[in-house]
């Protein structure tokens, strides 16, 4: 009995500090952030705009009840002296708390970028709500919040169709933020973030009227205050991408003066080694790229079952991407004169030594230094047929 | 009441993980940057030694208690005051453990619950183990978690291959040079060296020389094994390391598997509650089997309310995170407990205590 009296007290003790509803958080108790916009004013305050899950209309719209685009969210905007302060005041015209941890993609205003984000990303690392895993763009020419208030058909959460796009179109997973800080803290390098800007759709749903949408247009490049001082657009990003080995996927379409017409190449290999090598103190790099991939589209009489047809192709695209390269990284070293390739780590590596010294001005070592690119492309597959169907058998070069 | 070598073998690797897993990464990575993980392997090094030290000396007269062989070897007195800087070690280090501990379950897991309430909590399943099970329990409950503890570790490092770039590990020792790395493995050291408590572990275990052979290779294991995470941070992370509080917790929750397995640092967070349960009850088990021996109580199950109580005070003294995950570690851990109880200590007793067995083995052969 005795015993059973003090199981009793045990038991009830336990009552007052089992943490149990304390810290219940509900779904319908917490506002789910999935895209967050930070944009600032000439005055210097920021404003912060966020699309918010609504739970029950994302249900409809995926089943296709007919639920349009843009019911699956909210869209609230607040004023604020930082991305908190903004939530804080947002929070004031929302029933449900705010909750971070599902937030994707933060989208930053052009006048924000140029201003500098070294006042502004805090944040989105150290609220430990929040996950690395994270994308950032910038809105080019626009605002983060002109670009959250688009509907997108697509998606029945908008926010999410910047990610997807990036994809897409050869960017990395939803590392980006990760990435840019990687970028930032390197002495080697100078850090950048994929651009979107808003674009007029063409035609809405058959309507005469033209809708907005917005479009992946390339790379923001930022200085070492983290202040935007140019961009790149998508395909030299694109360069990029495969200089630091980064390239998933990509589309090139070149001319093959032999066969008089375009070929549309698909890679999906794409790989590429930088090797530095100082020479009497000035820093030379060796980039070899290499990629495989099908031909998808054959606009040239050549016949792809031949193999010194493919050959030409191969050596067509060789020098259309080795031309196109040197465009890009000249127009970095003479525009921005911003390691943005990741080339002065490579540097770091190879030479731990001699980097102690060249990290001081890399950026102007990077400007003069020599690239030497060569390319090796190679057609795996040509599709499934082998001239163009459609010529005449005079017309097949062979 | 005795354990056996394979118990002792988890108890210690698991002892040893938890803490040194999530709070050592960050300052060894900050001194020696990509070349934390020479840090982590220096430092393991050492914590064999230590260890190894600590073991053999246990082992002069594997059947009495720390306190018992502290006053055979220094004479009474001088025996009982060498025990004292344990007695703070353990209680000094319970406190601070259980603070870091609930500071982290409440900022990853209940934010609004106050941090009494969680400190009371694990204080109450600590007691129940120690109380209810002893050392038995403890090493029975480690047996079992032990090895699920490493399994989520390894899981864990899987799933971050994909994130990785093994790059960001070079160069290798150009950048930092063998003073950063010394200076980054002081933490993990400090951490690993607590090997030394098998010490008082030998007495409980039943065949004493092949479980401090298991002790031993239990530190070399955990020092291996975050060697290795180490390496995969660096290689996930990259220089962004250094400024994390957890670098390993939050590569774990950067895992994302083809954006389908992703938040998997719940799991994490669970089997370091019951490292950090493990390391907390096996040193609330030897505090207060060491004051009941101390002053000659009879019933130690009531000493072990008195230890319990004690460290509430001891583990909210801290008034914040910072001064109970820095600066404690840099002002007292490191430059006292570091090298007075897991080096010195242990080093003259072995040495006075060989001698001593020696003169009377002579004398018994005279």
């Amino acid at each position: 009995m005795i015993k059973l009296k003090k199981v009793c007290i045990m038991l009830f003790c336990c009552l007052f500090v089992v943490t149990g509803c304390l810290d219940r958080r509900e779904l319908n108790d917490i506002a789910i952030i999935l895209g967050w916009g930070m944009d600032q004013k000439d005055d210097g305050t920021y404003v912060a705009s966020a699309q918010i899950v609504v739970p029950s209309k994302l249900g409809n719209s995926t089943g296709g009840a007919g639920a349009s685009p843009g019911e699956g969210y909210l869209f609230e905007t607040a004023k604020g002296k930082s991305a908190t302060d903004a939530a804080q005041n947002m929070q004031l015209k929302l029933s449900r708390e705010l909750f971070a941890s599902h937030r994707r993609v933060i989208l930053l205003g052009e006048n924000i970028a140029k201003n500098g984000l070294a006042k502004i990303i805090d944040e989105y690392s150290r609220n430990p709500e929040v996950r690395l895993r994270t994308d950032i763009f910038v809105v080019k020419g626009g605002t983060a919040r002109e670009l959250l208030s688009i509907p997108y058909k697509l998606e029945s959460m908008s926010a999410l169709a910047p990610i997807k796009i990036h994809q897409s179109v050869g960017g990395t997973e939803s590392i980006t933020f990760k990435q840019f800080l990687s970028e930032t803290i390197s002495e080697g390098s100078n850090a950048t973030l994929p651009t979107i800007e808003v674009v007029s759709s063409g035609g809405n749903n058959g309507q005469a009227q033209q809708g907005k949408t917005f479009k992946i247009t390339g790379r923001a490049i930022f200085d070492k205050d983290l202040k935007m001082i140019g961009t790149l657009n998508a395909a030299q990003a694109r360069d990029r991408f495969w200089i630091r080995n980064e390239l998933k996927v990509n589309t090139l379409t070149v001319k093959v003066p032999k066969g008089n017409g375009n070929i549309s190449f698909t890679g999906r290999k794409f790989k590429s080694k930088v090797k530095p090598v100082i020479q009497g103190g000035k820093v030379k790099f060796f980039i070899s790229l290499f990629g495989k991939g099908t031909i998808k589209e054959n606009n040239t009489n050549l016949d792809l079952k031949s193999p010194k047809n493919l050959k030409a192709i191969e050596q067509a695209l060789n020098k259309n991407i080795k031309n196109h390269m040197t465009g890009t990284i000249s127009h970095i070293q003479e525009e921005y004169q911003a390691d943005i390739l990741g080339l002065g780590e490579t540097v770091h590596r190879k030479y731990p030594k001699r980097w102690k010294k060249l990290k001081g001005n890399w950026n102007e070592e990077f400007a003069q230094a020599e690239i030497i690119i060569k390319v090796d492309m190679n057609v795996e597959q040509v599709g499934t047929t082998g001239p163009s169907i459609h010529l005449k058998e005079s017309e097949i070069k062979k | 009441m005795k354990i056996s070598a394979l118990q002792i073998f988890w108890m210690v690797a698991v002892v040893e993980l938890g803490m040194t897993l999530l709070l050592t990464q960050s300052p060894a990575i900050a001194a020696a940057k990509q070349d934390a993980w020479i840090s982590f392997a220096v430092a393991g090094l050492s914590g064999v030694v230590i260890t190894f030290i600590a073991g053999k000396l246990s082992l002069l007269y594997p059947n009495q208690t720390f306190i018992e062989y502290c006053q055979t070897i220094l004479g009474k007195w001088l025996g009982k005051l060498i025990v004292i800087p344990y007695f703070i070690q353990l209680f000094l280090s319970m406190g601070v453990i259980l603070r870091q501990s609930t500071e982290i379950i409440q900022m990853t897991l209940f934010r609004n619950t106050p941090l009494l309430v969680l400190i009371i909590l694990m204080l109450y399943l600590m007691i129940y183990l120690t109380y209810k099970g002893g050392i038995e329990g403890i090493g029975r409950f480690s047996e079992v978690v032990g090895p699920l503890i490493f399994i989520v570790i390894i899981l864990t490092l899987i799933l971050s291959i994909n994130g990785m770039n093994w790059r960001n590990i070079l160069p290798i020792y150009a950048d930092s040079g063998w003073k950063s790395i010394l200076k980054g493995s002081v933490a993990p050291l400090s951490f690993l060296g607590e090997g030394s408590l098998i010490m008082m572990l030998t007495c409980f275990i039943q065949e004493s020389k092949k479980g401090v052979n298991y002790a031993i290779r239990a530190v070399a294991l955990v020092s291996a094994f975050i060697t290795v995470v180490t390496m995969f941070v660096t290689m996930v992370f990259g220089g962004l390391a250094s400024r994390m509080w957890y670098p390993y917790f939050e590569m774990v929750r950067f895992i994302s598997v083809m954006e389908f397995l992703q938040n998997v640092e719940i799991l994490v967070i669970v089997i370091w509650i019951l490292s950090v349960f493990i390391k907390l009850s096996t040193f609330l088990f030897l505090t207060s089997f060491g004051v009941a021996q101390f002053l000659h109580l009879k019933d130690g199950g009531k000493v072990v309310w008195f230890v319990a109580f004690t460290l509430i005070p001891l583990s909210l003294m801290y008034p914040n995170i910072i001064s109970a995950s820095i600066q404690f570690p840099q002002k007292i851990w490191v430059p006292f407990i570091l090298p007075i109880n897991m080096i010195s200590i242990p080093l003259l007793l072995l040495v006075v205590g060989t001698l001593r067995k020696k003169m009377e083995k002579k004398s018994e052969m005279n």
